[in-house]
């Protein structure tokens, strides 16, 4: 450590030579780009765009939580940046910091540089992992579980004899079980969703064949459940199955559906994701064909896979994203339509006037209700369920404090950053639990199961719901 | 301190180790940094200097109390250890990035509002609070803390009075250092003394030198400050906007001009040109700005009658030169248009695809009639270079900000922008202006120091030596070392 006697060691900004006043040499952007391939000097030309101005400490909620410059996005990309400039070398630590993140779109839509930061976290995380492989059990995870879905159906069923053995319902809510031990680092015992064996094929409303489509026949709310749903909330998809039924649309729930690739891309995986995503636009095909046609989600985070980041990001601006499409047969005007007809579930109900169908509040528990950061960042949602629950909690709507706050789950961020996942989730669970309300609505199975763990921990015997079961069921009897 | 990567390894090693160690026995591990993964994100701030050229600290310490700061800067000083302090990092001088290693200080999280005693109009804080959770906390109860910097969001009391930060509202309120009551310091030798009273509660006070005012703005090269005592005014009743768009720069200099002659006297006079509204437009979806080569804002604020007329009155004054007038009382429209001016420091960057905005020769201010003439003298220093600079800025005050927008992978460009930066410091000087305004000297306009002060630069460096003789506190700033560079 040079002490302050010993003046300009070399290494600081002062010191160095070279020409001009600053005594400034090659600077990274310029070195790096003048060996570099086209994928890295692009990476460096949005690198380039933070311009370190520290905004992004203002939005991240990891970085709220713990006072960490490397958790903010400018310390993610400073970090970034000093490993292609071969300053860093790449390691599991680094991959560990760049993984602190929830994936929440805050800094990147709150830039104002207008960096892409999710494109720079993701083709960043997937650099790295093209050269040091994904820990293990994130392989196992993102690559084992979700990246196969005979694997992942086989291992729900396997933690299913696990969950009868090992966990309990719990007392609140009996979808959910409860670990009989304390897991260590989260410190408490474990709440999961029950994992049931399959789904039903039809809602039975529908089985009934009591509807009248008032739609075009041909333009149909397509469905995609996504992994948990279908897992271990498999009430949500029929749910939403009654309700665009009883808006007279044709539901389809499409054969051959898998993981919709998020948790593999965000791990830095985009070759699984994007085999993932051409299997999903496979299963989809023919069935969006005509213009009124949606493709309605019940998990946010898959609604932004599909909108957002299959065109703008995995067959997009990322690496071998043109290859990647043109290798799977599809085109970009494909992609691209599928993303423009994903909607989120309950916000298509309200925008095909759902309000109408509502008779009276169905339940008189009060509600308060958590935002899933990527319904109301990246689709903007926030007011449309603040509005159907309005007209739906017989014990009253009561806003919770910092509304647009973090659960903490963030998908495989809960399971590789237990301790900070933590902290996140009772932070929320407390504002949440502290309105007083008894339900805690949402409109995301990831947040409904890790808001179940925190409102557990924090003992005030709420549950959680999805805003759609409490549209269904503010339906009424009468079909 | 090597440059080689040494990532994995925990730093520092040999003899300084023996100074981590007792930095780990005075504040809790997790709150002691090594690991250089961790130390790389304290090797910058927003300035283009340490965006090129990073300064890497040995060691970063994030305290939570004033007890945890004055054992960390004697324990420093005992080693001949260089102290760095630093807020939110948001700085453009290179000031919070240590210039010779040693320990960075990050006072973020010692981020209590520790009083608010409103009926004797002031705060005690800790230098960690960010100013717009601090303003939010108290608009509600109809005070506020005036001073407006673009970077309200994120920067730290700490930081705004270690750089008597300022913003738009400067024309009417000042400064932070009118708004800094006393403060609680610590010294390079690890002393913790309070200026402006040890029990003071008094909004003036004349009792001695005023220390107070000494550290305001010293950058972090005298002491740590860890405790504020802030003065807090009421909040105005209701706040309007005036734009006016001119078709050209001098027009709209001098309708500045105007406005002080016709006796009013705005909360703020801001000035963007046409690719700086550009910038913002491209920020703020749904935001019109109207055309012209220079565009006026003027806040007004105060009781909603007074706010009219002087609004009504403003715009008559600008409608003399002006092609477009418009005012807003109505909150949104305010909040937007205000929102534009906010932003454009960091969205400049968007009028350029493939190139972004640095921070360089970025805080000159120059006599208000010299305005026009600057903003003309950077856009041929523009055109010379090659790459656009955008202007804004408080012209209200004089205050501008030129914004290169380069492509850093460029370096002919990297080093066009270095000497365009120092043709806009020189020319600031030439005209009777200064190089930095509100922003700070750091490591960056410390070559400018001699020149701006001639022998009082020797009077600083006497003061630096008296509070500081063993030279640790954030060594290689403002130009206060011998060798003239710090
Ligand atoms: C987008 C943007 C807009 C900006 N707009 C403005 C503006 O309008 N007006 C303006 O004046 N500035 C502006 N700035 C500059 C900067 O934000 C301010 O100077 C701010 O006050 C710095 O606060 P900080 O907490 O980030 O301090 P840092 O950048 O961390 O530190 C600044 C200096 O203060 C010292 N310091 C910090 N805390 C302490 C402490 N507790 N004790 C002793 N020394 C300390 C540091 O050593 C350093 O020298 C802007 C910056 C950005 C990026
Ligand atoms: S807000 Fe954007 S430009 Fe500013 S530091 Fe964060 S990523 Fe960089
Ligand atoms: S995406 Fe969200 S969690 Fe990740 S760095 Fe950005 S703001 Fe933080």
């Amino acid at each position: 450590m040079s002490t302050a006697s010993a003046g300009g060691a070399g290494q600081g900004p002062s010191g160095g030579q070279g020409c001009g006043q600053y005594g400034i040499v090659a600077n990274v952007f310029e070195r790096v780009s003048a060996v570099a391939g086209e994928d890295v000097r692009s990476l460096l030309g949005e690198l380039q765009k933070c311009m370190r101005c520290g905004q992004c400490r203002a939005s991240c909620p990891v970085f709220a939580e713990s006072g960490r410059e490397t958790d903010v996005a400018r310390g993610k990309l400073g970090l970034l940046l000093e490993e292609l400039g071969g300053d860093l070398r790449p390691d599991r630590e680094l991959y560990a910091r760049l993984t602190r993140c929830v994936n929440c779109g805050r800094c990147r839509l709150e830039c104002p540089s207008g960096a892409d930061t999710g494109y720079m976290l993701l083709e960043g995380r997937c650099l790295l992992q093209r050269r040091i492989g994904l820990p293990p059990v994130k392989a196992a995870v993102v690559r084992g579980l979700f990246g196969r879905p005979a694997v992942l159906r086989a291992a729900a069923a396997a933690l299913g004899l696990v969950q009868a053995l090992l966990f309990r319902p719990s007392p609140v809510d009996p979808r959910h079980v409860r670990s009989i031990w304390r897991l260590p680092v989260f410190g408490q015992r474990m709440l999961l969703p029950r994992m049931r064996k399959r789904r039903p094929a039809t809602a039975p409303a529908l089985a009934a064949g009591r509807r009248q489509y008032v739609a075009p026949a041909d333009a149909p709310v397509v469905i995609y459940p996504g992994c948990l749903v279908d897992l271990g909330y498999p009430e949500l998809l029929t749910a939403a199955q009654e309700v665009f039924a009883r808006l007279g649309r044709r539901v389809v729930v499409p054969e051959g559906l898998v993981c919709c690739g998020a948790p593999a891309a965000y791990a830095g995986d985009a070759d699984t994701a994007r085999r993932l995503a051409a299997e999903n636009l496979k299963a989809l095909a023919g069935h969006l064909d005509s213009p009124g046609s949606r493709l309605a989600f019940l998990c946010p985070s898959c609604a932004v896979a599909f909108r957002h980041d299959y065109p703008a990001y995995l067959f997009g601006r990322m690496s071998g994203g043109t290859e990647a499409l043109a290798a799977a047969g599809l085109t970009m005007d494909a992609v691209s339509d599928v993303a423009a007809k994903s909607v989120d579930a309950t916000a298509l109900a309200w925008e095909l006037g759902i309000g109408e169908h509502l008779a009276g509040p169905p339940i008189s528990a009060s509600v308060t209700y958590h935002d899933p950061c990527h319904l109301r960042r990246l689709l903007g949602v926030h007011s449309q369920p603040r509005e159907a629950l309005r007209a739906l909690a017989g014990g009253g709507f009561r806003e919770a404090p910092r509304p647009d706050s973090c659960c903490g789950f963030g998908g495989t961020f809960a399971l590789e950053h237990v301790a900070a996942s933590a902290q996140m989730l009772d932070r929320r669970a407390g504002e949440l639990a502290s309105t007083g309300a008894q339900l805690v609505a949402t409109a995301c199975p990831g947040c409904m199961a890790w808001l179940a763990n925190g409102l557990d921990r924090a003992g005030g015997g709420q549950r959680t719901v999805h805003l759609i079961e409490l549209i269904a069921r503010g339906l009424g009897g009468g079909v | 301190m090597t440059a080689s990567p040494e990532n994995g390894t925990s730093r520092p090693a040999g003899a300084s180790s023996a100074l981590v160690r007792s930095l780990r026995a005075l504040v809790s591990a997790e709150r002691v940094l090594t690991r250089h993964q961790d130390l790389i994100v304290y090797s910058y701030d927003a300035s283009f200097l340490t965006r090129l050229k990073p300064g890497l600290p040995d060691v970063v310490v994030q305290p939570q109390t004033t007890a945890e700061v004055a054992a960390v800067v004697a324990a420093a000083a005992e080693h001949g250890v260089p102290v760095t302090p630093r807020g939110a990092g948001t700085a453009q001088t290179g000031g919070p990035v240590p210039a010779r290693g040693g320990v960075v200080l990050d006072l973020s999280r010692m981020n209590r509002v520790l009083e608010t005693d409103l009926d004797n109009l002031q705060v005690i804080v800790e230098p960690g609070v960010v100013h717009a959770t601090l303003n939010a906390a108290l608009e509600p109860q109809g005070f506020f803390f005036p001073p407006d910097p673009g970077s309200s969001q994120m920067c730290t009391i700490g930081g705004m009075v270690a750089g008597n930060t300022s913003g738009m509202r400067a024309v009417k309120y000042g400064a932070t250092a009118e708004y800094v009551l006393g403060l609680e310091v610590v010294l390079a030798d690890g002393t913790v003394i309070t200026t402006g009273g040890l029990r003071s509660r008094a909004l003036k006070s004349v009792s001695g030198y005023d220390l107070t005012r000494l550290f305001v703005g010293s950058e972090g090269t005298l002491g740590v400050i860890t405790r504020i005592r802030l003065k807090v005014i009421p909040v105005p009743e209701r706040r309007g906007v005036v734009m006016a768009a001119f078709c050209s720069i001098e027009a709209a200099g001098e309708t500045v001009i105007d406005v002080f002659r016709a006796r009013l006297r705005p909360a703020a006079i801001e000035i963007m040109d046409r690719t700086a509204c550009r910038a913002a437009m491209l920020h703020v979806p749904g935001l019109v700005l109207p055309q012209g080569e220079g565009v006026l804002f003027f806040q007004v604020d105060g009781p909603p009658p007074a706010v009219t007329y002087e609004a009504e009155k403003l715009a008559a004054v600008c409608r003399r030169r002006a092609n477009h007038v418009e005012w807003a009382e109505d909150p949104a429209r305010v909040n937007a248009l205000w929102q534009a001016r906010a932003v454009v420091g960091a969205a400049s960057g968007r009028v350029r695809e493939e190139a972004t905005r640095v921070c360089a020769g970025e805080d000159i201010c120059v006599p208000i009639i010299q305005v026009p003439a600057a903003l003309a003298a950077i856009q041929e220093i523009s055109r010379r270079h090659g790459f656009p600079i955008l202007t804004y800025g408080h012209i209200g005050d004089g205050n501008l900000h030129a914004a290169p927008l380069i492509d850093m992978r460029d370096l002919a460009e990297v080093d066009r922008a270095h000497q365009a930066a120092d043709e806009i410091h020189r020319l600031a000087l030439r005209i009777n202006g200064t190089t930095t305004a509100e922003h700070g000297v750091g490591l960056v306009r410390a070559a400018y120091m001699d020149e701006e002060h001639g022998p009082a630069l020797g009077v600083m460096r006497a003061i630096k030596k008296a509070l500081d003789p063993a030279g640790i506190m954030n060594p290689g700033k403002m130009g206060l070392g011998r060798e003239g560079r710090g």
